[in-house]
């Protein structure tokens, strides 16, 4: 029995996965390592369909979830098996990506943020990209919401150290993106 | 993993917060309070301002890069296949409901006490798991931290082998078991809705657990087999009545290989 567009999970998991790809994206510094990710995301969103809470953030959910079985399993498994993570300070991932070749500010920005540190690099996404409250980032990522100030005061301080002329172009549009769900 | 936070200093957090919006109405007020009387302060949050990028524009134009077609045909397989069979549910509640855990104590052959509590509640669940499921649940708990976590006492490991080979009347011991790369670490009793099940878990320090399954079922002889269950690779097949499976993060060929020699080795 396949399952009925009234399941949210089923009706909703379709229009989040450019997103979860992203973050995958974020997380491992690989494109495929991304799309298995969002395959495992989707396989254990579909099974756990009845834990999701009618009424909450279905993409806050997800994101729960990649970050789970990304930290959990596949990367565990990938320093398990020697291959180590990506060169976070390589912005080779982005290469190819048109709209990014065309736009030097953007892939600046790409490129210092994957520089920063895993733990860093994911709270300033979920932050400043997603939209996130301290809170949800510190529910997502299952830390107490004063680490969260603190990776994003220490991404914050590295970020100020370098590409002081970026920074200065950028002065004043630092706020938080999309932040809907407040 | 610890975060690398040495460049911050105590008040940064709170500045941050402050910038980002996060803080309640009295907390920014004492800020600014703090603020007026260190400049030094207000330096540090100029600082940290600048620390700040146009990141959610920046990150936007990945999303065109994401594989769109590829990852929407996924999951509208996904949502076609079959609901039975694959329905994990809780965890824990699963593997309760479907195994009567026997503790295998210090002295080969004492059995510890059935979990039936939580059994009980569980056993409404329409469709009663595949036992391969509700193992392939009970190692995603079992982390290589686990295993190393258990000293290895050879001689009662032997007898505990023993012990469980009678519950399957198989001629097992622990060399017939050995796997190249992993060590034997535990030898456990279990009951599958009344089935007796035993299981035999390694750890190798390459692909991390491994475990070994046995469950006395009756079912008919079936050829070796792949599948993956809870992102574990798991080969699997059926002999005499018995079913086997090996699980783990091993790579198919690898785990084909151990099973191909477990088999020979057991039967």
């Amino acid at each position: 029995m396949a399952r009925g567009t009234d399941d949210p999970v089923m009706s909703g998991i379709e229009a989040e996965l450019p997103r979860l790809w992203r973050y995958g994206l974020v997380l491992s510094g690989n494109r495929d390592t991304a799309e298995e990710l969002v395959q495992a995301t989707c396989v254990r969103a579909i099974e756990r369909a009845h834990q999701f809470m009618k009424g909450t953030r279905l993409d806050r959910w997800l994101i729960s979830i990649l970050h789970s079985i990304w930290l959990n399993d596949i990367r565990a498994r990938k320093v398990r098996q020697g291959q180590g993570l990506v060169d976070a300070d390589s912005a080779l991932i982005f290469d190819g990506i048109r709209e990014i070749e065309a736009n030097i500010m953007a892939a600046q920005v790409l490129k210092e943020v994957q520089g920063l540190p895993e733990v860093q690099r994911e709270t300033v996404f979920l932050v400043y990209v997603e939209g996130m409250t301290y809170r949800e980032a510190a529910q997502a990522l299952s830390v107490p919401i004063g680490t969260v100030m603190s990776r994003l005061a220490a991404a914050r301080a590295k970020l100020a150290g370098l590409g002081v002329e970026t920074a200065d172009a950028m002065e004043g549009s630092s706020e938080r993106h999309g932040r809907s769900g407040r | 993993m610890a975060d690398p936070v040495d460049s911050i200093r105590p008040e940064d957090g709170m500045l941050v917060a402050y910038i980002d919006g996060e803080l309640d109405a009295g907390e920014a007020l004492a800020l600014e309070r703090k603020l007026s009387a260190e400049p030094a302060l207000i330096a540090r949050m100029a600082e940290l301002r600048r620390g700040g990028r146009d990141f959610g524009n920046a990150y936007d134009l990945l999303l065109g890069a994401a594989p769109a077609d590829r990852l929407r045909t996924m999951v509208r397989g996904l949502a076609a296949r079959p609901s039975a069979g694959r329905t994990p549910v809780r965890m824990l509640a699963a593997i309760a409901a479907a195994i009567v855990i026997f503790a295998v104590g210090t002295a080969a052959g004492y059995f510890g006490p059935r979990l039936t509590g939580i059994g009980q509640q569980a056993a409404v669940e329409p469709q009663p798991p595949n036992w391969r499921q509700v193992v392939a649940e009970y190692v995603t708990l079992t982390t290589s931290d686990t295993l190393n976590a258990v000293p290895v006492d050879q001689a009662l490991l032997d007898k505990q082998v023993l012990a469980l080979s009678k519950q399957v009347s198989l001629p097992i011991t622990s060399a017939k078991l050995a796997l190249p790369h992993a060590y034997l670490k535990k030898a456990e009793a279990f009951e599958f809705r009344g089935r007796p099940l035993v299981q035999f878990g390694y750890l190798s320090p390459d692909v991390g657990p491994l475990a070994f399954c046995i469950i006395v079922n009756g079912r008919p002889d079936a050829a070796p087999a792949f599948e993956q269950r809870e992102g574990s690779n798991i080969v699997f097949w059926t002999k005499d009545g018995r079913g086997y499976m090996l699980i783990g993060k091993a790579p198919r060929g690898a785990l084909e290989q151990f099973a191909g020699d477990l088999a020979k080795r057991l039967t």
